[in-house]
């Protein structure tokens, strides 16, 4: 949970103190070898990042719907898709071009992938 | 119009140790259609998929890019359902009774075999009854050459109904992006004008994305990265501890758990397991020359690429570089390639790290891409 929202140092410190210490005691006390029990707490940290991480996309998903739904007066859960704090500073680019509409994009990649020869496509 | 690549069908070599079931490719009629954003990542890979017509997510996962066939003579009931083929974290956790194989190395196809295999795992993800037509955006390496995108398409051949295949720099642009602020004045767009660092397993990509589809003089893909971090650490570690017994995977561990570029943190102790007994290594310039190997390949590129900005674009392109990608988890990554920008006398730039989601992020522009994408623009894999 903590590395999800990017407390670093206190995941760290989690993971060298506490952490650390049940895992010792885990080990001593387990019928199975060190590495055994070192793989099996690997898998157990897999899992459980896998499961924290689609919560938050989940509940990243979920923010947005539940603002357009909720009722007026009611203010939008302040979950963003990404975190950007270093977004909102003032610089804007020269000239700001319209909202970019993806299927242009596509448009775009399929006319360069029509215009290069197969030999050279994307080739740097 | 549908645009239509003419393939040659793959070879024919049915896997014989394959337990997934068969992908019907007959002419029966599909129940539904279901669009998929994929990222086919060289450690890990990540596929979303939802249905057309609204933002709902049905399927989300991160799954390792490995696949491990079963060795001869494993035990009745030792496997889980007897079978054959493992994927991602099943295939590690039986890594004792299968043999490992890695579909993808540098960000290309490695073993068509087991990409297939996998894609087919992918499918099997999203549409288990296999009745589904399946769109799927899949994440291409920046500027991958003629042979490296056969070889996907060949291995995505009759898995995928309709494919986009686009680089995966700009799906990271795409999935980054906030499409709720996109109308706010002071938000920095990162589809209109950003410069994405995505570091991933296999290569390190750079990409300017400025508002019209990149180019391929807007891309640059270095075959160094996770990986070559990996194999450099191995090699110190081999030198300063012979014999010390650590695997790959544990090489990995540490780098993902020490990882930092910059000045020496040095000493940085780091506790290891060698023949079940606990150790203490002090790995700190170990770790340290490892991680700013990956500086000295990567700001080179980045310097290029800001060169290659139009120069009006310049000042606000440097507020919005990204970092993404499993690198991006290095510590002091972006503090470092930040100062060496303003050392070297760019204005005021400011590099970001992605956050949490990025290993999702490519996936998620391809899905947003999947969505996006018109019907006469998806590609059909032809035999």
């Amino acid at each position: 949970m903590l590395e999800e929202r990017g407390e670093d140092s206190a995941a760290d410190a989690l993971r060298g103190g506490e952490l650390a210490t049940a895992l010792a005691a885990l080990r001593a006390e387990a019928l199975e070898p060190p590495e055994a029990v070192q793989l099996c707490f690997d898998y157990i940290l897999v899992e459980e990042r896998e499961r924290v991480a689609n919560a938050a996309v989940l509940a990243e998903l979920l923010a947005p719907m539940l603002g357009t739904r909720a009722p007026a007066g009611i203010a939008a859960p302040a979950v963003h898709a990404t975190p950007m704090p270093a977004a909102d500073t003032p610089t804007t680019p020269p000239e700001r071009p319209r909202p970019v509409n993806i299927a242009d994009f596509i448009d775009e990649m399929l006319a360069q992938e029509r215009a290069e020869p197969p030999g050279h496509r994307r080739a740097s | 119009m549908t645009t239509a690549t003419i393939e040659k069908p793959p070879v024919a070599t049915p896997n014989v140790a394959s337990n997934q079931p068969a992908i019907p490719r007959t002419a029966q009629p599909k129940t539904k259609t279901i669009l998929v954003g994929f990222d086919f990542g060289t450690n890990k890979s990540c596929v979303l998929a939802g249905a057309p017509g609204n933002t709902d997510i049905v399927v989300s996962k991160v799954v390792p890019t490995l696949v491990g066939y079963v060795k001869d003579g494993i035990v009745d009931g030792i496997i889980a359902g007897n079978a054959r083929t493992l994927f991602g974290e099943e295939a590690l956790r039986a890594m004792l009774h299968v043999r490992l194989v890695a579909p993808m190395t540098h960000g290309v196809v490695a073993d068509a075999d087991a990409s297939r295999d996998f894609l087919r795992h992918i499918r099997s993800l999203v549409d288990p009854a296999g009745t589904a037509e399946i769109r799927a955006v899949i994440g291409m390496p920046a500027n991958a050459d003629a042979k490296a995108r056969e070889d996907i398409r060949r291995a995505a051949f009759g898995l995928f109904d309709k494919v986009l295949f686009i680089p995966e720099p700009f799906l990271a642009a795409l999935g980054f992006r906030d499409d709720s602020r996109v109308n706010q004045p002071n938000y920095l767009d990162p589809v209109v004008n950003s410069l994405f660092i995505d570091i991933g397993g296999g290569t390190s990509d750079l990409c300017l994305v400025q508002g019209y589809f990149p180019t391929s003089q807007d891309q640059i893909s270095i075959p160094f990265a996770g990986d070559a971090i990996d194999e450099l650490l191995q090699t110190e570690l081999d030198r300063i501890y012979p014999n010390n017994g650590l695997s790959r995977h544990m090489v990995r561990e540490i780098k993902e758990t020490h990882g930092y570029v910059g000045p020496s943190r040095k000493p940085l102790d780091v506790k290891v397991i060698i023949g079940g007994k606990s150790h203490t290594l002090e790995l700190g310039d170990t770790i340290g020359r490892a991680g700013n190997a990956l500086i000295e390949k990567i700001y080179p590129a980045l310097m290029t690429l800001i060169e290659r900005a139009p120069s009006d674009s310049v000042v606000a392109l440097l507020q919005n570089i990204i970092v993404t990608g499993g690198g991006s988890q290095i510590k002091g990554i972006d503090a470092v390639l930040q100062k060496k920008l303003t050392d070297d006398g760019y204005e005021a730039p400011k590099v970001k790290l992605a956050g949490h989601d990025f290993k999702r992020y490519v996936a998620i522009g391809a899905l947003k891409a999947a969505r996006a994408a018109r019907d006469n623009q998806w590609q059909v894999l032809l035999g």
